[in-house]
């Protein structure tokens, strides 16, 4: 694998970064308003305020915030922030930094979608080669109809049926949250055991959909890769059954999988998000439901941007692994 | 063609969900007052009964009527998008996979990074920048904005591999200009491919749409089912017990879902004739 | 004659397809000397690959071998359990696949492909034996040492076609076949690759049976060669006396097909198509296209009969 092409993924991964955050500046501005105005005056209408002190309030934010430059020094500042690392305040929970309150909620995210996407990612693809298998266990093909089925409904959906059932009527697990209201938050055993209870139902939600796409995909693949001449060969070279299964076989039908899974994370996310509003699990997606209710434009902004950057670096790790996979693509590939 | 739909059974199982919803809306919209799907029109939360089927919820909203009421709205917030979609995504992708050279790649790489970015997010950014609340037209027009990006880069791809083929090059041979050939030759060759990937693009904005609903960003008015459940998650109605608001919208996306999801996989196997053994 | 090393005894192959069972192999019978090199020719469609295939018991449903018998030596192949079967490919009996393009893993290194053909035959030298005896084994196909690091699409077509006979060698079969070798391939490199399978065979000894539909080739390289068409065997015969005295009309239309350096003129060909294996013609398959056909020729089916030692034919009137 040349750095050549290691340069160029993340040269890609750059465009991306620089992309999320001219469009997160930009498409706002579109609509005029003034976010800290408009957060403003709702606090005012809320409170009861007249107009008269609100302008200099207005004022004296827009300054702070930077809001009163010409339009092109303000992107210029926004950019310059970002790259060191500088999201702004968040308006609603104001002395807050968007980034302090993106570094608690990041690690719930990314422990809860990794976790899930690779299990989810591994059960799936060995569910899947094995069912294109003719020599796999027929209790497998029972499985495979009601995984598939689910995959057709989006996650938070199935959440809410899960929650419905398992939290409410059998009062199994948690109905929601991180962990428990009056849970002491350490590293301890109880803790921790809280934390995995509570993230059983997000979990199961995220995970018994998406192993129906994966399976599917996979059987499709080694259904293609088993007519293959390369694995009549490894036949008649006498190679036992596991042989071919996993080196012949597997081995390059995991490639198109992989491939979908780099397509398929920006959807996962979406997905995620809406789990995690539902069962109130404070990762990315509740903290980005919080900010819409309030209306915390900054906030909003920084997540965005902070989920498209992670997104494009999760791909561009992808990008680096899929050349070792085959040794064909370091040749020819953009 | 009857032995023909035997053998594609999940053509007929989505054409069969579907048409279950059009009846649905149909008679509903004849028989129930859809009036009652606004807020405050009668009793509040009360179990399903005889007089209130699916039962009516917080807001004094007659559940049977929001179904049928909004269940036609998320519909063609769907088809709007999904039109759009495929439509510019048609047009572009033949054009790149016609032309090649810069222009290709301009397209696909604008596609290809478009796709790196979840779209829902992009949608909450366009969403929350937009003055005021949606309606439900703007919203379909929100999800189309990014509706066209996965059919783009399909449907290039298809044309890729058909171009490759010979009656392209006689007709280019033949004297027929760029467009001639993408509109008379190319584009027929492909409509079964187009109507599989019309299905699951209107999949996806509807997926994008309740998605954006149930954050509270769609049309705050209109009794779609996203909506719906935004009021089910802000009235923490799992837990109140009030089975009967969520089960009813619950139901309808999932036939829904699952009907495109059948149809999709039917039309794939009319357009792809490499048969994949059934299940 | 001494005691054959194969052995094909009626053998019956069938595919069942929803509209109709398609015989693909019917009542194929020859024999296998000891270092005999034997071909099997015939049209795309007539059978030969699926007879390979059957050989090493490799069909795969919807194919069934219907009947008859294989013998190895003193083995019976039909006779034996799913994981005897597997220790005989390669160790007994190897195949060098059609189409070289795809028969290598394409994310495997050659050393691995063939290493994995040892070690799932139960040997396994330490990794130095293992360097040196893929050395070797490369070098018999005429290949250089570095090639077993690299991968599939790093080698041309020819030196993909080598790799795939050093592995088909690897464990000193005594029957090898080949089938269509050198299809893919240009003239220069067929002739290398044929040099090749040939110095390879006589050096370990084995019979080799040479499946293909290029006669040229045939004549130069086999010692007896068999002549398919619509799955059945129709003549069989020392490749002296098929080339100057064929018996079959079929087997004759071939040879004189052949354009000749010295004789110029038209190009002459087999009138009509070779037959859909699923809509076989009655009596005999090939009497729409025989210029000698009889009324008999249509009715009845013509058996095989030795005309001599090591031949045989399937017509009524030879």
């Amino acid at each position: 694998m040349t750095l050549r092409y290691i340069v160029r993924r993340f040269g890609v991964f750059l465009v991306i970064v620089w992309l999320a955050a001219t469009l997160n500046f930009f498409l706002p501005k579109l609509s005029g308003d003034d976010p800290v105005r408009t957060k403003l005056l709702e606090q005012a209408s809320l409170g009861g305020y007249t107009q008269a002190g609100i302008e200099d309030m207005v004022k004296v934010y827009q300054k702070h915030f930077g809001l009163d430059q010409p339009l092109w020094k303000q992107y210029l500042t926004y950019v310059s922030n970002v790259a060191h690392g500088d999201l702004n305040y968040s308006i609603a929970n104001y002395p807050r930094t968007v980034v302090s309150m993106i570094a608690e909620a990041l690690p719930w995210t990314i422990g809860l979608l990794g976790l899930t996407t690779l299990f989810s990612f591994a059960t799936g693809t060995i569910l899947g080669a094995l069912l294109a298998w003719p020599n796999a266990p027929p209790w497998l093909r029972w499985v495979m109809p009601p995984l598939w089925a689910l995959h057709a409904i989006p996650f938070f959906l199935l959440g809410l049926i899960l929650m419905w059932l398992l939290a409410f009527q059998f009062q199994l697990l948690p109905i929601f949250g991180g962990y428990s209201a009056g849970a002491v938050p350490g590293w301890t055993a109880r803790f921790i055991l809280d934390i995995v209870r509570h993230a059983v139902l997000p979990s199961l939600s995220i995970v018994l959909v998406s192993v129906g796409g994966w399976a599917l995909a996979m059987r499709g693949m080694m259904v293609t890769t088993m007519g293959e001449d390369y694995v009549t060969f490894a036949e008649a070279k006498g190679l036992r059954s596991r042989t071919i299964f996993m080196r012949y076989c597997m081995r390059n039908a995991i490639l198109p999988q992989v491939t979908g899974l780099a397509l398929a994370l920006g959807q996962i996310l979406s997905g995620a998000v809406l789990v995690e509003v539902i069962f109130g699990y404070p990762g990315i997606g509740a903290l980005l439901f919080q900010a819409i209710q309030e209306n915390d434009f900054f906030l909003i902004q920084g997540i965005v941007f902070t989920v498209i950057v992670g997104l494009g670096f999760a791909t561009f790790l992808l990008d680096i692994l899929y050349p070792w996979l085959d040794p064909r693509i370091s040749y020819r590939r953009t | 063609m009857r032995r023909y739909l035997r053998r594609n059974a999940s053509l007929v199982i989505g054409l069969a969900l579907l048409g279950l919803l059009c009846v649905f809306m149909v008679v509903g919209a004849l028989t129930v007052d859809t009036s009652n799907a606004q807020a405050l029109s009668v009793p509040a939360l009360q179990p399903p009964s005889w007089d209130y089927p699916f039962g009516t919820d917080r807001q004094g909203r007659d559940l049977l009527a929001v179904m049928v009421a909004g269940t036609p709205l998320t519909l063609r917030i769907g088809f709007i998008a999904g039109f759009f979609g495929v439509g510019i995504g048609a047009v572009l992708a033949f054009t790149a996979a016609y032309y090649r050279g810069w222009v290709d790649s301009l397209i696909r790489g604008i596609a290809d990074i478009g796709l790196t970015v979840p779209g829902l997010l992009v949608l909450i950014i366009i969403a929350v920048s937009l003055k005021g609340t949606l309606t439900v037209n703007e919203m379909a027009l929100v999800v189309a904005s990014l509706a066209w990006l996965n059919p783009t880069r399909t449907i290039r791809s298809q044309v890729l591999t058909l171009r490759e083929r010979g009656f392209v090059e006689i007709a280019r041979l033949n004297g027929m200009s760029g467009p001639e050939i993408i509109f008379l030759e190319l584009m027929p060759n492909l409509l079964p491919y187009l109507a599989a990937t019309l299905v699951s693009s209107v999949s996806a904005a509807i997926l994008a749409s309740v998605g954006l609903e149930v954050l509270g960003l769609g049309p705050v008015e209109a009794p779609t089912l996203g909506m719906t459940l935004y009021w089910v998650n802000f009235n923490a109605a799992i837990i109140n017990g009030w089975w009967w608001w969520w089960t009813a919208p619950l139901v309808v996306i999932v036939i829904v879902f699952l009907g495109l999801f059948f149809l999709t996989v039917g039309l794939d196997e009319v357009a792809n004739p490499r048969l994949r053994r059934a299940i | 004659m001494s005691e054959p090393i194969l052995r094909v005894d009626r053998l019956r192959v069938a595919y069942h397809h929803p509209r109709g069972a398609v015989r693909a192999v019917d009542e194929v019978s020859f024999s296998l000397r000891p270092h005999e090199r034997f071909g099997l020719a015939g049209e795309s469609g007539s059978g030969k690959s699926t007879m390979a295939l059957a050989i090493l018991r490799m069909i795969k449903p919807p194919g069934r071998i219907e009947g008859g018998e294989v013998w190895l030596e003193d083995t019976r192949l039909s006779g034996i359990d799913d994981a005897a079967i597997r220790r005989l490919r390669l160790a007994g009996i190897a195949m060098v696949p059609q189409g070289s393009m795809n028969s290598l893993n394409p994310v495997v290194r050659i050393r691995e492909q063939i290493a994995d053909a040892l070690s799932d035959h139960g040997l396994h030298p330490g990794r130095r034996d293992l360097a040196a005896r893929i050395t070797a084994l490369l070098g018999q196909v005429g290949l250089p040492p570095e090639v077993a690091l690299k991968y599939p699409h790093e080698l041309s077509g020819g030196m993909k076609q080598r790799a795939c006979i050093a592995i088909a060698i690897c464990l000193r079969p005594k029957v090898i076949i080949a089938d269509e070798p050198t299809s893919a391939l240009d003239v220069v490199v067929q002739r290398q690759v044929m040099e090749t399978l040939g110095r390879v065979q006589a050096d370990l000894g084995a019979a080799i049976i040479l499946v293909g539909h290029d006669m040229g080739l045939m004549a130069q390289f086999v010692d007896r060669l068999g002549i398919m068409y619509a799955g059945r065997l129709v003549e069989v015969a020392p490749i002296d006396e098929i080339i100057t005295a064929p018996h079959h009309p079929y087997t004759r239309l071939l040879i004189d097909s052949l354009p000749s350096l010295e004789h110029r003129g038209g190009l002459r060909g087999i009138p009509g198509l070779a037959p859909l294996l699923r809509d076989l013609p009655s009596g005999c398959a090939f009497h729409p296209r025989c210029p000698l056909v009889t009324e008999r020729c249509r009715t009845e089916k013509p058996a095989v009969r030795e005309i001599g030692p090591d031949a045989t034919v399937a017509c009524h009137l030879a």
